[in-house]
């Protein structure tokens, strides 16, 4: 089982379902477990966000485009946009004792390295490349 | 993402069908708003058909948690899989939010909360068993 697939999105929280349902129609054929579709959805879902609401200081349209693959070992998401430099792996959390106010705007950056295995980022040609992969287990 | 609502012994219950992410959270917080504006502000929200829960979805229970404190009542929420109790963990919220296992424990804990009682059985006709 080998699959491969690009989406190409906006910079626009309306695109965020559209995503949803690409990944959706991707992982059917997967027989992967519930937590295990809903785990790479929270991530995909936290990285696209991070990446509307911090890569950009213009108002302007730019395109995030997000690369699926998945085998039997499990699924990575590229994303790729093409912001200011924006490493979420050297962005600090928010401190233990912020308030539950102040929470909220790390919370995307948490979820993702409490569900994903692996994080990794590049700066290349202009791009942001984060790479998020999840194992499965044997 | 449907959102369902039921009435039970004066709490308010908000079950969701689907996930709770930034597509689907306006409407549960458009849903927890009116019932707090109608007087109904004890709330009971039942994940345990969400599949999970984005930041998206957090912010809203802090909103909803707000507005129903602010409107005498409170909320909590029910049925969270293994998957949402982690986020609920790892985001610090589990021991600030009032979570239960199913709908009858967060229903039990709603300080609005009443039991329905069970009037007397209606007299048999003749005949019956």
């Amino acid at each position: 089982m080998g699959i491969q697939e690009t989406l190409v999105i906006d910079n626009e929280p309306l695109e965020l379902g559209r995503a949803a349902n690409w990944l959706d129609s991707l992982v059917g054929e997967a027989a992967w477990s519930p937590r295990m579709l809903a785990t790479l959805h929270v991530a995909l879902e936290e990285a696209l966000t991070n990446i509307m609401l911090h890569a950009y200081r213009d108002l302007e349209t730019h395109k995030i485009e997000i690369r699926f693959s998945a085998d039997g070992s499990g699924a990575t998401l590229e994303l790729l946009d093409d912001g200011c430099p924006f490493d979420p792996t050297h962005h600090e959390p928010p401190p233990a004792n912020a308030s539950v106010q102040d929470r909220p705007g790390g919370l995307g950056l948490a979820f993702i390295r409490r569900l994903m295995d692996e994080i990794t980022y590049q700066r290349m040609d202009g791009r942001n490349h984060l790479t998020l992969r999840k194992s499965v287990p044997p | 993402m449907q959102i369902t609502t039921l009435r039970e012994g004066g709490v308010s219950i908000l079950v969701l069908f689907g996930a709770l992410d930034t597509s689907s959270a306006p409407a549960l917080s458009a849903r927890a708003l009116e019932l707090c504006d109608a007087g109904a502000g004890n709330v009971v929200i039942d994940l345990t058909q969400a599949p999970y829960v984005t930041s998206a979805g957090f912010r809203s229970f802090i909103e909803i948690n707000r507005r129903t404190q602010r409107a005498g009542g409170g909320m909590a929420l029910c049925g969270l899989n293994d998957l949402v109790r982690d986020l609920f963990e790892v985001s610090g919220f589990l021991s600030v939010f009032r979570t239960y296992p199913d709908r009858a424990s967060a229903l039990a804990a709603m300080p609005g909360h009443y039991a329905r009682t069970i009037g007397p059985a209606a007299p048999k006709q003749a005949g019956e068993v």
